[in-house]
């Protein structure tokens, strides 16, 4: 009878390890799903800002808090967003997941001035 | 029986264990992230495709230290190097207005105003549609100052004509692809069913589309039904 109980000892501890598993995988395949959609979400308005000609003109003249402004017309209002035209983490919170978008621009008008900016996203 | 109280205790333990495990590997949250996913992905993949389209866009810059009065601005996409059709040209000013212009063989003419020392800049679209057609108008006026042109991007866009196929196809079958129903709009365009009042998983898209024979900015949204 000591035998059947450690056997059925056993399968409790392999039930609960399945279990904490379960969490740890469940937990993981979330986060990466809504990673990839800041991602995206960013990306996708930062290519529409460039594509009609608005993003390069502010990024050029330092005006982020305009391109935030237009930014907030793109981005699901459940999301928030920092934007930075040279990079620095100003304002981005240290203690969430924050996915980040780097964007490379080559220049604006006729003039070659290669610039990299950032859009930090966190929901 | 302190034997037989535990081991009905440790059955009803194992029991509660193996129903968590179950109810979390499928409980509705998760397999509706992982579903939307595919479905999303079934669209991205076989539908969007289909309507999102390229454009190339570049910048024409004016600059004049004094005033003019019916400036020819002129472009050849031969020396662009571009194989295009210069009938599916879109200009637009700063202010998004349409900017009319005429054709001759791959040049573009068009005529503006131009103030002293403040630039002018004119927004460029163009593809490679052989079916585009474009009603020319007459151009007259002096060229007196050379334009600068930024070099050519490719952009994503809608053509109306996208739309129009996408109307013709058969819902059935593409949702036949998706394995549920959905729903995608832009501007006046709507293709779908309705998705009012029902759980929706949304995505969307903000991107410049055709509309009344001009560009739009809009939102691409597209839905997957619960």
């Amino acid at each position: 009878m000591k035998g059947y109980l450690y056997t059925l000892e056993v399968v409790i501890s392999i039930a609960l390890l399945m279990i904490a598993i379960t969490f740890v995988y469940k937990t993981e395949a979330q986060i990466s799903f809504e990673h990839h959609l800041l991602k995206e979400y960013g990306i996708n308005a930062l290519q529409f800002l460039d594509a009609n000609h608005t993003l390069r003109k502010f990024v050029y003249e330092n005006n982020e808090t305009y391109i935030e402004t237009l930014l907030r017309n793109y981005i699901p209002k459940a999301i928030n967003y920092e934007f930075s035209n040279n990079c620095d983490m100003i304002n981005v919170p240290e203690n969430k997941t924050v996915v980040t978008v780097s964007y490379y621009l080559a220049g604006y008008m006729n003039v070659y001035k290669p610039k990299k900016i950032c859009l930090y996203l966190w929901g | 029986m302190s034997f037989q109280i535990d081991f009905l205790v440790s059955i009803g333990m194992f029991i509660t264990m193996i129903f968590l495990l179950l109810h979390f590997v499928l409980s509705s949250d998760y397999q509706t992230d992982l579903e939307a996913k595919f479905k999303f992905y079934k669209i991205n993949k076989y539908i969007l495709p289909n309507i999102i389209d390229y454009a190339y866009t570049f910048s024409i810059i004016l600059n004049s230290s004094e005033q003019l009065i019916n400036e020819i601005v002129e472009f050849d996409y031969k020396n662009l190097k571009m194989n295009i059709n210069p009938n599916s040209t879109m200009i637009f000013d700063e202010n998004g207005n349409t900017v009319q212009y005429d054709v001759i063989n791959t040049t573009i003419k068009f005529v503006v105003n131009v103030s002293a020392n403040i630039t002018k800049v004119f927004y460029i679209y163009v593809n490679d549609n052989t079916n585009a057609t474009h009603q020319n108008i007459y151009v007259n006026g002096n060229n007196s100052i050379n334009e600068s042109i930024t070099p050519m991007r490719a952009i994503e866009i809608i053509w109306h004509e996208n739309l129009i196929k996408l109307s013709n196809r058969s819902y059935s079958k593409l949702r036949n692809i998706v394995k549920a129903d959905f729903n995608i709009t832009i501007g006046n365009f709507s293709y779908g069913v309705e998705a009012k009042g029902k759980n929706i998983v949304s995505f969307y898209q903000p991107i410049i589309y055709e509309e009344n024979a001009t560009l739009k900015k809009g939102i691409l949204k597209f839905m997957v039904i619960q």
